[in-house]
């Protein structure tokens, strides 16, 4: 099982070397210019990223582009277990699939999806005063 | 011109769910999928110590992330009425649930599967409704996202009569949750008109919306415990 | 029957009297028990004592669920639901309004025959004292200008439509049937003092009395009837200070207190607003798991600090142990209780047979709640049971 984990890794990873013939060390969190770069390569379609619109981990485009593709950890956005108990989010109770690795709080979202920000734009700037 | 918004009192709810009970039964709700919660949060500690109640639904925002990115995908499922009101389309929604991930307050239910009300039974008569009896919001499907709907079968029956203006007066064309709550901690109504009880009730009591730095400028506005700002 | 104690005039600890009817006065042994409306047995403290008492008898249960009670019932006839059904519905007055109203039936889906009503109609008939059910009706409906007249049988709409002109006084019933509601708001004289100087004031007037007064005279209640039951099966000295018309040390310290040293906790129930305690409610699916998904089950509250000492996190299981039994339930720690309090809603944990298992979740707290008068107002006591808190 570990082996088999292992080499789907290396296949990942390799092709990611492979494919974006960009300066990104191995083993070094990118730039934001390298991200960016490799942004606008994934919406122009130069980087495929399969056509399964969904959130499946393995499948879906959403953890192709977050997970394999930009290579961002697991925690980055997945945070513990539980909300907070004040956290404001309509489906926060709903039960959560046990393989996954945790809750995620959208804030995290804001930083790349933002106006301005490196990804695709889906919220604006914010209207605090 | 109508810009339809809601007003949650903070202040005045006291938690007792009287508006997702009125929701789940107007709108036939089924299990795991519901489209008006309660969110309930103790502060400070023994001995003073108080709870807030926060009911959650679709904030109908003026840039709604959601549409957003499901345009972006080709799927446009997504729409924003003349009225404001975010409506998703069952029939070309794929269940991508890429929807229920960029919004900020997690609206958007994906309905896995659809379960009957008295689980591990059979469905009620009122579950069993053919769907050519149901308004198209109700045509409950496996597999697609669902969310509050302002309760649009109702609006729309105002629109169609050319009563806009009796929106959030008069019972029939008022959102159900909106009708039942025993302290009157919850107004809709027009924005566009400074007179309307919502636009009175915001500037008075400085309702304000949730996650404002999301830039989505909700259509839904809170009361907050301590006020805004 | 008279004691135990009863509260809200629904004799909630009558039904255990059957099981020692010599102790509570009583020269017979009860044969039968007829219940309406109620699923008093579950919803009491000790509440299996009263199941040992409805396994002793022959039971009757109408009911629009097949709650608890209807299940230890050997006969059960089945009620029409209040939307099926005609009623006088007054409900509460506030100070400020009186008002009346009825109900009436808007479907009747599995097609029932009769109601509540017409059974008990039905079974003064068939035991010959109709006449006499009648004029006891007149008397405790207080019929005066609109009474039923002996010597014909009434229906249920038209029990409703006398009760309706007696209340709206005389007001037509297609009035009722078109608006359902008459009422009229209250001046302030009306409210407070409207009648109170010709009644009480000058000399060789009664007196009106203040609570701590009343409760002398409840005490001599007591003593009479206990002496004339020739009761036992009670504590004259826990009544004398629940009674006591002043304040003592005592009531401070509930009786549990002083007798359950080595019970640290005292355990207190309360109502959740989803529910309350009828079958009726644990059957629906919107109160339940649909409101959220903590509405399916009561918790045991525990005030944090306290949980923390004990190393109890929140949702952990927990047991609360009492002198009457000991049940396990899902831990909520909570800033808002005291620390030496735990709290548990009580109108979860369904046991009919009859009742899908959605109805069943949560735990029966009645059924360890210990069986007294309450110290200060006589009363059965739900709030005062002393008990341990331990990690299941």
């Amino acid at each position: 099982m570990l082996r088999s984990v292992m080499i789907l890794k290396l296949v990942v990873l390799s092709s990611f070397i492979l494919s974006n013939a960009m300066a990104v060390e191995a083993g070094k969190p990118p730039t934001h210019r390298e991200l960016a770069r490799l942004a606008e390569k994934i919406r122009s379609g130069e980087i495929d990223v399969g056509k399964d619109y969904s959130v499946n981990e393995k499948t879906g485009r959403f953890h192709i582009i977050h997970a394999d593709k930009l290579m961002l950890d697991c925690s980055n956005c997945h945070r513990g277990e539980t909300y907070r108990k004040d956290y404001l989010l309509v489906g926060k109770d709903e039960p959560y699939p046990a393989r996954a690795k945790g809750r995620y709080q959208r804030s995290v979202c804001l930083g790349c999806h933002q106006r301005g920000g490196i990804a695709t734009r889906w919220y604006n700037s914010s209207t605090e005063p | 011109m109508s810009r339809l918004v809601r007003v949650i009192d903070m202040q005045r709810c006291m938690g007792c769910r009287a508006c997702i009970a009125a929701c789940h039964v107007e709108n036939h709700f089924t299990p795991g999928a519901p489209w008006n919660v309660m969110i309930e949060n103790e502060i400070g500690v023994y001995p003073d110590v108080r709870m807030t109640f926060t009911t959650m639904n679709c904030m109908h925002c003026e840039d709604p992330p959601c549409k957003t990115v499901c345009d972006a995908i080709g799927v446009n499922a997504i729409s924003k009425n003349e009225l404001g009101v975010v409506l998703i389309d069952y029939e070309r929604c794929i269940g991508c649930r890429y929807c229920a991930s960029v919004c900020p307050y997690g609206v958007p239910q994906f309905n896995e599967k659809l379960e009957s009300l008295y689980p591990g039974q059979a469905q009620t008569a009122y579950e069993a409704i053919p769907d050519e009896q149901r308004d198209p919001l109700h045509r409950k499907k496996a597999a697609v996202v669902e969310k509050c709907t302002f309760c649009w079968h109702k609006l729309e029956k105002a629109v169609t009569a050319g009563k806009i203006d009796r929106i959030g007066k008069d019972p029939e064309y008022t959102p159900s949750c909106d009708l039942v709550c025993p302290v009157n901690a919850r107004l809709f109504g027009d924005l566009d008109d400074a007179q309307s009880n919502v636009s009175r009730y915001i500037g008075k009591k400085k309702a304000a919306q949730l996650k404002k730095e999301y830039g989505t400028r909700p259509q839904v506005y809170y009361v907050l415990e301590g006020g805004d700002y | 029957m008279f004691f135990p104690h009863a509260t809200h005039n629904i004799a909630q600890q009558v039904g255990v009297s059957p099981n020692h009817p010599g102790r509570y006065g009583l020269d017979y042994e009860p044969e039968m028990q007829i219940f309406y409306g109620t699923n008093r047995p579950f919803s009491t403290a000790n509440a299996r004592e009263q199941f040992k008492a409805l396994a002793k008898t022959y039971n009757v249960a109408i009911d629009i669920v097949l709650s608890e009670t209807a299940s230890m019932a050997d006969i059960v006839l089945p009620d029409l639901t209040y939307l099926e059904s005609w009623h006088l519905s007054p409900t509460r007055y506030t100070p400020y309004s009186k008002h009346t109203a009825i109900r009436q039936p808007v479907a009747n889906v599995y097609n029932l025959p009769h109601d509540a009503y017409s059974i008990l109609w039905e079974l003064a008939s068939r035991l010959g004292i109709r006449d006499e059910y009648i004029r006891q009706i007149n008397r405790k409906w207080k019929l005066k200008k609109h009474p039923l007249k002996p010597g014909r049988d009434y229906t249920a709409r038209e029990a409703v439509e006398h009760l309706w002109r007696e209340k709206s006084k005389g007001k037509d019933f297609d009035y009722a049937l078109e608006h359902a509601f008459t009422g009229k708001k209250r001046p302030a004289k009306d409210t407070y003092l409207k009648g109170v100087e010709a009644k009480f004031k000058g000399p060789d007037q009664p007196k009106m009395h203040f609570y701590a007064e009343q409760l002398v005279g409840s005490l001599d209640k007591v003593r009479q009837t206990v002496k004339a039951q020739r009761i036992r099966e009670l504590d004259l000295d826990d009544y004398k200070r629940a009674m006591a018309p002043l304040p003592e040390k005592a009531h401070a310290f509930p009786a549990p207190h002083l007798e359950a040293s080595r019970y640290p906790f005292y355990l207190i129930t309360y109502k959740r607003m989803y529910r309350n305690q009828s079958g009726n409610t644990a059957l629906n699916p919107i109160l339940n798991h649909a409101l959220g998904h903590d509405t399916n089950e009561n918790f045991v509250v525990i005030n944090r600090a306290t949980a923390h000492r004990q190393k109890i996190e929140d949702g952990a299981m927990v047991v609360i142990e009492t002198r009457v039994g000991k049940l396990q339930g899902k831990a909520k720690l909570s800033e808002g209780i005291r620390p030496d309090t735990l709290a548990v809603s009580y109108h979860y944990g369904q046991q009919s047979l009859a009742f899908p298992d959605s109805a069943k979740q949560g735990i029966w707290i009645n059924s360890i709640l210990e069986s007294h008068p309450d110290v200060v107002s006589g009363m059965e006591s739900f709030n005062d049971s002393k008990c341990k808190l331990y990690k299941a």
